[in-house]
């Protein structure tokens, strides 16, 4: 078997159904949580380093225009490309869904080592 | 190699970043898993997690070490409980406390708590008695003679003791002073038998039986006291049902030292209506309770004493402990006084007001130094100190396109720098000025000052006995400068005193050295010319500092001193035994500063040079 590049772990902790060992992910798979990690971290989560830190719930109080779109585009944009060097970025869609209260954050991106282009979207919402 | 020692987990790092870095270095050592390094990785997170976990604890754990040790500790409690293990008890806040004789034309009796009050600069203060006094006859009238008066309000609490209650405390209010404290138990509260016996604070378990009459005081973990008593081993303890009294001063101003000074006939200080109180010693004694840094001083010294006073050091350490007032402490024995004085020892205190101590609060330090703790044979002597005054004469020259400061503005902050540092650094026995130490203060004023140049004299105050020949010696401890033998400008020179010359003519009089060792009087008349009158009224010993004057009479003086300044030879200037490096502050030249632009100083060398005058330049 191919060695895997990137190996992390499953911060849901969800046990392997066979081995009961804590699951991990590897390669694309690990890399897309780790870009959403860093996505959904906000400012103070990292103890000791606040610049780690997207900030994207804060822009949720906001009420939605199309400032708040780019807005929320270049914090991610700027967090990814500064803190994940394993990703070519593609692009970074911020879709609203008024009906549904909530932003769709499409990321496309090409990891480094492999070919092909893989993304995520993250459904952005207030919980409060 | 690499891997085995990536393998090794560093754990002396104690900060966040270190430990997490130690972390990564570990992970190093092992394959399974890789994303470790890149902040967003799920592992990096728990990193953070542990990271931070470990940092909490390290923190926790080193405060805790720093509070376990006397040096370390910041916490008050901490420093109390580590001073407890070495037989230390803090000093509670002090009240100041005046001698007073009380008369009046009838005999009284004055219940303790009896009010007195006093007014100082429209600030009124009540003094009470602890005790109930007595008044006896003396001649046509009934007096009571040095009563202590404490100041603050007396105060009774009492305790009713349970022993079901395992937790009952006996704590006393804030600001009570524990050195008044009177402690008395009753059987019950309808019973007062016992309540004429005083217990003893215990000082010396050793000596301490199973019915003896004790208390212990110990301060609590808010900076209130507590008595607690003993077991029915070491000193009797109360049984349930008895009721504690405890009769204290509560200070209300322990800075209220001085008060009674001013003290006349016609103008007393304390009053009490219906009698003349006539103050003896003024108040004295009062101070905050004692400080984190004092106890931190006080208690590994206290526990060397062990209660006694052999060492020089048991003098200073008991006094300092016993007598809050007292700021500064320096004892010596006999043997090396200079003359050498066999079986004394000499103790010299500076109070924290003022120069030195009364007569009464001299003789009660005495007594309690006499008490049980010196050795018979060895006499204690307590010597006011002795100050020597500086006069600093500064002058700061400062680059102006570095600053918004005025020359006005820059001098202000040398005056305060100077002053500073004899506060802080000087006024205290051993405390030497250091000459390059305050030019450094002085040039750290302002990232503006350029240099510094400082010149400092050295000045003793002689209070003569007015028309009665008498001789004097004055000790300035320090090298006087004397470049050589007949050297022609004066070292010496004091402020003026009138004198008769041979014709019984008064003349004003200013003393001088002759440049040999003499001390000449001379005058100057109205056009300024000066004559020298006596060549010879005494001596100098530029070596050893020392001044005397021979049959020296004058007749009158401005103020109440004479002050005699010299040139020192060195700038470092030394303070032993009883003497104090101190200011004059009634003295306008004792602190003279100039401050100068770097602009003005390149002029005023510049005309100098043109000139041709090579003297130093002192001001502006």
């Amino acid at each position: 078997m191919k060695p895997k590049r990137y190996v992390d772990l499953d911060l849901d902790f969800l046990p392997h159904p066979v081995t009961k060992d804590v699951v991990l992910k590897y390669d694309e798979e690990a890399v897309k949580r780790s870009v959403r990690n860093l996505v959904l971290t906000n400012l103070f989560e990292k103890p000791f380093h606040p610049e780690i830190s997207s900030n994207v719930t804060t822009l949720l109080f906001e009420n939605f225009n199309p400032v708040i779109a780019i807005r929320l585009r270049n914090d991610i944009e700027r967090i990814i490309r500064d803190y994940e060097p394993r990703v070519n970025l593609r692009s970074v869609n911020v879709t609203p869904s008024p009906d549904r209260n909530l932003l769709e954050i499409g990321i496309l991106f090409q990891v480094s080592g492999f070919n092909s282009t893989t993304g995520i979207n993250i459904p952005l919402e207030r919980l409060r | 190699m690499a891997e085995e020692l990536n393998k090794n987990l560093q754990v002396t790092d104690l900060d966040f970043d270190s430990i997490k870095e130690s972390l990564k270095s570990y992970l190093q050592g092992q394959d399974l898993f890789k994303d470790y390094n890149f902040e967003g990785s799920g592992l990096n997170y728990l990193l953070d997690v542990l990271a931070y976990n470990t940092h909490y604890q390290s923190f926790y754990t080193n405060m805790v070490a720093n509070e376990t040790f006397l040096d370390t500790a910041i916490r008050r409690d901490s420093v109390v409980s580590i001073a407890k293990h070495l037989g230390y008890t803090p000093n509670s806040v002090r009240s100041p406390f005046a001698i007073v004789n009380i008369s009046s034309d009838e005999a009284f009796t004055l219940d303790a708590g009896t009010v007195f009050t006093s007014s100082v600069a429209g600030e009124s203060y009540t003094f009470v008695t602890k005790e109930n006094i007595t008044s006896k006859v003396s001649g046509d009238l009934y007096v009571a003679e040095n009563v202590s008066i404490y100041e603050g309000e007396f105060s009774t609490l009492s305790f009713v003791v349970n022993s079901n209650n395992r937790n009952q405390r006996f704590i006393l209010p804030e600001n009570t002073d524990t050195s008044t404290l009177t402690v008395r138990v009753a059987n019950s509260i309808t019973d007062s038998t016992g309540l004429s016996t005083k217990w003893q604070l215990a000082s010396n378990l050793n000596e301490v039986k199973s019915t003896d009459k004790v208390y212990h005081l110990q301060e609590t973990d808010n900076g209130r006291f507590e008595i607690y008593f003993g077991d029915n081993i070491v000193g009797v303890k109360p049984a349930n049902g008895n009721v504690i009294v405890c009769q204290f001063v509560l200070t209300r101003n322990p800075d209220a030292n001085g008060i009674g000074s001013n003290d006349t006939e016609t103008r007393r200080s304390f009053t009490l209506e219906g009698f003349d109180v006539r103050t003896i010693a003024a108040s004295a004694g009062g101070a905050n309770p004692e400080s984190i840094r004092s106890i931190k001083f006080n208690a590994p010294r206290n526990y060397q004493a062990q209660d006694r006073a052999v060492t020089q050091n048991d003098f200073a350490t008991m006094i300092l402990r016993d007598f809050p007032d007292i700021e500064t402490a320096v004892v010596w024995g006999g043997q090396d006084n200079d003359p050498p004085i066999y079986g004394k020892v000499f103790i010299a205190l500076k109070p924290k007001t003022g120069i030195s101590l009364d007569a009464p609060t001299k003789q009660l330090i005495i007594d309690s130094l006499k008490r049980n703790r010196s050795i018979v044979s060895v006499v204690p002597e307590i010597l006011d100190p002795d100050p020597l005054y500086l006069l600093f004469d500064a002058r700061v020259v400062f680059d102006q396109s570095r600053t918004t400061q005025t020359p006005n503005g820059i001098r202000s902050f040398a005056l305060t720098q100077i002053q500073n540092y004899v506060d802080t650094d000087l006024e205290k026995f051993d405390g030497d000025l250091y000459y390059s130490k305050l030019l450094g203060l002085i040039d750290d004023i302002s990232d503006s000052v350029v240099g510094t140049e400082l010149r400092i004299r050295i000045q003793k105050h002689l209070i003569p006995t007015l028309n009665t020949t008498t001789n004097y010696s004055l000790n300035f401890n320090n090298e006087v400068f004397h470049p050589n033998d007949g050297y022609q400008t004066p070292v010496v020179s004091s402020t003026g005193f009138d004198y008769k010359d041979d014709n019984n003519t008064v003349f004003r009089g200013f003393l001088e050295d002759d440049g040999s060792g003499n001390i000449r009087i001379f005058k100057v008349n109205d056009l300024g010319v000066k004559t020298i009158v006596y060549t010879n009224v005494g001596s100098i010993d530029y070596k050893k500092g020392r001044l005397s004057l021979l049959n020296f009479r004058p007749l009158a003086i401005d103020g109440t001193v004479i002050r005699i300044t010299v040139m020192p030879k060195n700038q470092n200037i030394y303070a032993n035994e009883n003497q104090l490096l101190t200011l004059d502050v009634t003295d306008p030249e004792s602190l003279q500063v100039v401050a100068v632009t770097t602009l003005q100083e390149k002029n005023m060398q510049l005309n100098n040079r043109i000139l041709g005058n090579g003297s130093i330049i002192t001001g502006v």
